[in-house]
């Protein structure tokens, strides 16, 4: 099975109502989400907002788990936490499933709108011009 | 044995997978894909409930043309694998 054809598997689920945990990989979330080692929750995405995480068949062409920065009607723009330029863009229909937790190897959940970590993505956000440098010494941690 | 209660046998894009399913919630961090003899085996085991080498061997002897040896080699193959990943409780 490929990546995508698991995914879309995942994506049928959640369509059921089925919460799903999907292990993700690489490292466009960092440091909200820590690909090849955590995993995350999905529901459906019923009302979604800026600032919330999702997975979104993006481009035409790929499956993302990234955060949306900008709602423009039906327009959505995406970004990952990790990257430090280009974004994503779908409609709001692309949208398959909203991340609510993330576990962690040690089947620790946690949940990615804590009061404190809604604050951390809008600073993180805002600290855009300077993430390359923060992302290296976090690596380095 | 017994083949712990949340672990289903699903068909995923043609391949018979076992994935662990809650009640409203499935984990594919745990999800296993078998080819078609252990997709039946896992089968007979469920319909067994409570099962044991032997009588998985028996039942594949009778459903396929192999030696109690292969059958046997095949089923202790597939319970370990499952016994690994936790889907069998003793």
């Amino acid at each position: 099975m490929t990546d995508n054809e698991i995914i879309e598997e995942a994506v049928r689920l959640v369509r059921e109502g089925v919460n799903v945990t999907l292990p993700v990989n690489g490292y466009s979330m960092l440091p909200f989400i820590i690909g090849g080692k955590e995993s995350v929750i999905l529901h459906r995405p019923g009302l979604i907002d800026v600032g919330d995480v999702v997975l979104a068949w993006v481009d035409g062409n790929r499956y993302v788990v990234h955060r949306i920065i900008k709602l423009d009607y039906d327009r959505v723009t995406l970004m990952g936490d990790g990257n430090v330029k280009g974004t994503e863009h779908c409609r709001l229909n692309d949208i398959k499933a909203r991340v609510t937790h993330v576990v962690s190897a040690d089947n620790k959940k946690r949940d990615l709108y804590s009061r404190w970590r809604v604050r951390a993505a809008k600073l993180w956000y805002w600290l855009r011009p300077i993430r390359r440098y923060l992302l290296a010494i976090y690596r380095r941690l | 044995m017994r083949i712990k209660k949340d672990f289903v046998l699903r068909e995923v894009c043609g391949e018979n997978v076992i994935m662990c399913e809650g009640l409203k919630a499935i984990d594919f961090r745990k999800i296993l894909a078998l080819n078609k003899s252990a997709a039946w085996i896992w089968k007979e085991a469920q319909a067994q409930g409570d099962f044991t080498v032997e009588s998985l061997t028996e039942r594949l002897c009778e459903e396929y043309d192999v030696t109690a040896e292969e059958a046997r080699s095949c089923v202790t193959e597939l319970i370990e694998k499952l016994d690994k990943e936790g889907v069998i409780e003793k």
